[in-house]
């Protein structure tokens, strides 16, 4: 199961050539009140995101998966404060954001921008492409007149769209070219950071490729940061540098991408890639399967959330939560296990 | 090196390239095979044409009476033949105060909902987007005046103002924004906090020309279609209140007023009653079968699907 | 006519569907071709897959086998199905119902969708079994106990009085395979199962679906677009894109020697966790637009063998080895092999040996 040791070094240079980090968040916190009754008293709280920590180096890409309810979409959206945290720190190119009014944050907003997962529902569909790309300019007042027809051309080219395509609406193009039109207006203001939110998961297969290799090559292009959200592990494994796995809110294991496919730590993202099924036929013969259903975020289980469903579950990990600690050399695991 | 994975391997990969305008031919061409709401649309638009070429098309002067033909029934039951559908108790002809009626209504119907609507979309939209305080405040606003009698509230607002038709308006139009707000606040719930809001947000676009933007042109055909009953509403609502003496005031005509004045003289001349009840319950039935039909057939239109 | 023949002792396929097309029509007038001329069949007991992405057809195939599709404005526009040497297509609407839920059910994408809400989850289960068998209401409730245990789904006697509402997704796609199990069907089909599931529910269900087979005895269709899932379940797999079948083989053949160059495209493209690849192939284009489909072979645009005969006529299911089926240019170009396969086929139709 372990991989040669070659691409593991040239992904600790890597790793080491761009230590300057781009995003930190820490201790990153959200839950959403839910309220009963005229007054609207709290009676509980979706614990959405607990207390997680991890940052991203320049020109890196950070992967992270997790099942429904795990906190990763809401994590991506606290980092744009497009929510508003509860409590921990963003800090962005060594800036705390936390803070910020909303004018601060809006020209905040160039540098950091958002891929969503239906391309439908997030464009306009009475807005022609042309208009949707450059709306961004036009809030943020720059490349006016000539110029910003002849930039929403190179940006179509860019994602491999034709120049007339600007005229067009959204309905009228296929699911793919209608990510590429999100990826086009995410780039229009040359942002540092891109959060993509599941971005491949509503396009059909055939065509994943095709954006998940665009995303790469822009990457390159424009020395894009990538936190890259998904469910779909073959893809995080495919695009990402490092990965986090998450679970009920919390990151249970953080690692550059080799080591933690090939030596997974944490109970649940052995059971996680246990899970998956390969596209060879005979190819896995031991499944973990996990019993049970994903606990409710409402009420989770007390010390470690995943104790419910661990084949190894100890007395300590009821009562305890396990911080994410670092086991081998950039490999973090939150487990009580040793 | 991102060139060579063009998405386009023929000329023009359109999904569906329809002209620019084809939503509205859509409707035209839905419309002719839906029949009924196909004559409602045309029944409206004659009396909408009536309505504005009144002084034209009228035979008669509506205020000036001959006392000599009063009371005279249609013309094909006997009556006069100048008078197509009689004549009322003071001998004016029936017909051109239809016309002169129509024009009434209609301007009442209209003006009073276009104010109550503007205000109303513009309470729900604040209401709906902003949320906390805000919200409460104005639901709170909707509720309180929801739970005073519509008529009653009409009445004493024409009592202690008097009777004209601007004050009529006024009164009509102070009970006509709640329902629009409700309305455009829920269909702000249903986008607000979705993909096309977070989008803008992320872009930086400040809380007004979110509204006006991306969520007013998504939600506007949905109100067009409450527009369109509120309409029929307060054509039925003036006609209520100048029956009962507090609307439109003579001379001026108003097929309400026609029926109040015409009251007295049932059931022996009955075409002063009869023509007005009949001119109002199909203008009303009319408007309902269009909005009915506008609701249906918007409908794939508001989520930007091609049909 | 038995075209699909081959070395398995059962010959008669349990079902079978030939040629079959399903078209709808649209308000203005014009025809969208959902299934355009699919064959496929599956014998008792197998697991067969049915592979797809969006606009291949194949969820509108498994609701022609029973009629589920909305009757205006779909309707079939030619082909049969076959199920146990019956033709459903020739069945009145009365003869259907007794079929579904009996002998062939069907387990759908949302379970909230599908399970009503107003109803426990034991009322819908006996509803079901009621409605094929001569059973009291008792007997019937213990029935769904016992199939909400066989699904496993703890503690199945007090399970059996909860809503829907009550349960998580997994939960309730299990309700759904309970209830579509009920009658021991003989022929299971499961559209798109797991895909609205988390991955480690779906290999919950996944494994749950192999012991159907095992225990009750059915025969599956697992219809998915996943490939993985295809290669872990599934005993034989069909293709489809754009309403057509493009290639049918056993499940081993299909992933190590794909013949179409669309299956041969799909499995470069998808990232994998066994492999890595530095740069994913792709598969050029996008799908086509139901409503205005291209000429010839369905697959041409996006080709790369293209040639003139691709472009104008659809090539049709030959068959290079047994068991295999493609519809492709390339290898009936190649073998030279081309509509007289079919009748060549037919006449060895009755050896049991390939």
């Amino acid at each position: 199961m372990s991989l040669p040791q070659q691409p593991l070094q040239l992904q600790q240079q890597k790793l080491n050539s761009r230590k300057e980090l781009l995003l930190e968040v820490k201790n990153l916190t959200k839950y959403f009140p839910i309220n009963r009754g005229i007054l609207g008293r709290e009676v509980g709280r979706v614990h959405a995101v607990e207390h997680i920590s991890f940052s991203i180096a320049k020109g890196e890409t950070l992967g992270l998966v997790g099942e429904s309810g795990c906190g990763k979409s809401t994590t991506g959206r606290l980092i744009l404060r497009l929510l508003e945290p509860t409590s921990g720190d963003i800090i962005f190119h060594g800036q705390r954001i936390n803070d910020l009014n909303q004018n601060e944050m809006r020209k905040l907003r160039k540098e950091m921008q958002i891929i969503f997962q239906d391309p439908m529902a997030s464009l306009n569909p009475r807005m022609t492409v042309g208009d949707l790309i450059a709306e961004p300019m036009e809030v943020h007042g720059i490349n006016k007149g000539q110029n910003k027809d002849k930039y929403i051309k190179e940006l179509l080219d860019a994602v491999g769209l034709r120049p007339n395509h600007m005229y067009c609406f959204p309905r009228e193009l296929s699911g793919g070219m209608r990510q590429r039109i999100g990826i086009a207006r995410a780039l229009s203001l040359k942002p540092r950071l891109i959060i993509a939110d599941e971005p491949v998961s509503a396009l059909d297969v055939s065509i994943r490729s095709q954006i998940i290799n665009l995303l790469e090559d822009l990457q390159e292009e424009f020395n894009l940061t990538y936190l890259f959200i998904a469910h779909d592990m073959s893809v995080v494994k495919h695009i990402s540098d490092r990965v986090g796995v998450m679970y009920l809110g919390k990151i249970v294991e953080l690692a550059p991408k080799p080591l933690l496919f090939a030596n997974p730590q944490h109970p649940y993202t052995q059971a996680l890639l246990s899970a998956i099924p390969i596209p060879t036929p005979g190819a896995k013969q031991d499944h973990i399967i996990l019993e049970g259903d994903i606990p409710n975020p409402i009420n989770p289980p007390s010390g470690c959330h995943f104790h419910t469903r661990c084949r190894y579950v100890m007395e300590r990990c009821r009562q305890e939560v396990p911080l994410l600690k670092e086991k081998t050399s950039s490999h973090f695991v939150a487990c009580h296990l040793d | 090196m991102s060139k060579s994975i063009a998405a386009v391997t023929e000329s023009i990969d359109l999904r569906d390239s329809r002209p620019r305008f084809y939503e509205l031919r859509r409707l035209a061409k839905k419309m002719i095979k839906d029949r009924l709401a196909l004559y409602a649309l045309i029944f409206l638009l004659l009396i909408f044409f009536s309505a504005i070429l009144a002084s034209v098309i009228s035979p008669h002067d509506p205020t000036t009476g001959d006392l000599w033909s009063r009371l005279q029934p249609p013309s094909l039951a006997g009556g006069y033949s100048g008078h197509l559908l009689g004549t009322d108790q003071l001998g004016r002809d029936i017909l051109s105060r239809l016309f002169y009626g129509g024009r009434v209504s209609l301007r009442i119907g209209f003006i009073t909902v276009i104010f109550s609507s503007f205000v109303g979309i513009f309470l729900g939209l604040l209401a709906g987007y902003a949320g906390g305080k805000t919200d409460t405040i104005i639901m709170g606003l909707v509720d309180i005046q929801f739970a005073f009698p519509g008529m009653l509230v009409a009445l004493v607002f024409v009592m202690v103002l008097g009777p004209s038709e601007l004050h009529l308006i006024y009164a009509l139009a102070f009970n006509g924004w709640m329902v629009f707000a409700r309305m455009a606040r829920s269909l702000v719930l249903t986008f607000r906090d979705g993909p096309l809001i977070e989008a803008a947000k992320a872009i930086g676009v400040k809380p007004l020309k979110i509204m006006i933007r991306h969520i007013l042109p998504n939600i506007f055909a949905s109100l067009m279609t409450l527009f369109v009953l509120e309409v029929a509403r307060i054509i039925g609502a003036e006609a209520m209140m100048s029956f009962l003496g507090y609307g439109i005031q003579p001379p001026l005509s108003s097929w309400g007023l026609m029926i109040g004045e015409g009251r007295k003289y049932f059931p022996m001349a009955w075409w002063l009653i009869v023509y007005p009840g009949i001119m109002i319950a199909a203008t009303v039935l009319a408007l309902n079968i269009f909005s009915n039909w506008l609701t249906t057939a918007i409908d794939p239109l508001q989520k930007g699907q091609s049909g | 006519m038995n075209q699909f023949n081959n070395n398995r002792e059962d010959v008669t396929p349990l079902l079978s569907v030939h040629e079959l097309k399903t078209y709808f029509r649209t308000e203005e007038g014009g025809v969208v071709k959902a299934v355009d001329g699919a064959s496929l069949h599956i014998r008792k007991k197998e697991i067969l897959g049915v592979v797809g992405e969006s606009g291949s057809g194949k969820s509108i195939t498994a609701m022609s086998i029973l009629r589920l599709f909305p009757s205006p404005p779909g309707y079939i526009a030619g082909g049969d199905i076959l199920f146990e040497n019956e033709s459903l297509l020739t069945k009145t609407p009365k003869e259907m119902r007794k079929i579904r839920g009996k002998d062939i059910s069907m387990v759908f994408q949302e379970p909230m969708s599908s399970l009503n809400p107003a109803y426990t989850v034991g009322y819908q289960i006996r509803e079901n079994i009621m409605l094929h068998q001569k059973v009291t209401k008792k007997e019937a409730l213990v029935h769904s106990v016992d199939m909400l245990r066989l699904v496993g789904i703890p503690s199945p006697e007090k399970k059996v009085h909860d809503y829907p509402f009550q349960m998580s997704g997994g939960m309730r796609q299990r309700v759904m395979v309970a209830m579509a199990l009920s009658c021991q069907p003989k022929l299971l089909i499961a559209d798109e199962p797991t895909t609205a599931l988390d991955v480690t529910i779906q290999a919950q269900i996944l494994r749950l679906i192999l012991d159907t087979r095992d225990k009750v005895g059915s025969a599956i269709m697992l219809i998915t677009h996943d490939l993985g899932v295809v290669a872990e379940v599934c005993e034989r797999v069909v293709v489809m894109y754009s309403g057509k079948v493009l290639e049918v083989a056993y499940v081993k053949d299909l992933f190590n020697n794909p013949t179409h160059p669309y299956t041969q495209g799909l499995l470069m493209a998808i990232p994998r966790l066994d492999e890595t690849r530095p740069r994913l192939s792709i598969i050029p284009g996008s799908i086509p637009n139901p409503a205005n489909m291209p000429n010839g072979c369905r697959f041409h645009p996006r080709c790369q063998y293209t040639d003139e005969r691709c472009r104008t006529e659809h090539p049709p299911l030959v068959s290079p080895k047994p068991g295999q089926w493609v519809s492709c240019w390339r290898v009936s170009g190649e073998k030279g092999v081309e509509s007289n396969v079919i009748a060549a086929t037919a006449a060895t139709a009755s050896t049991t040996k390939a």
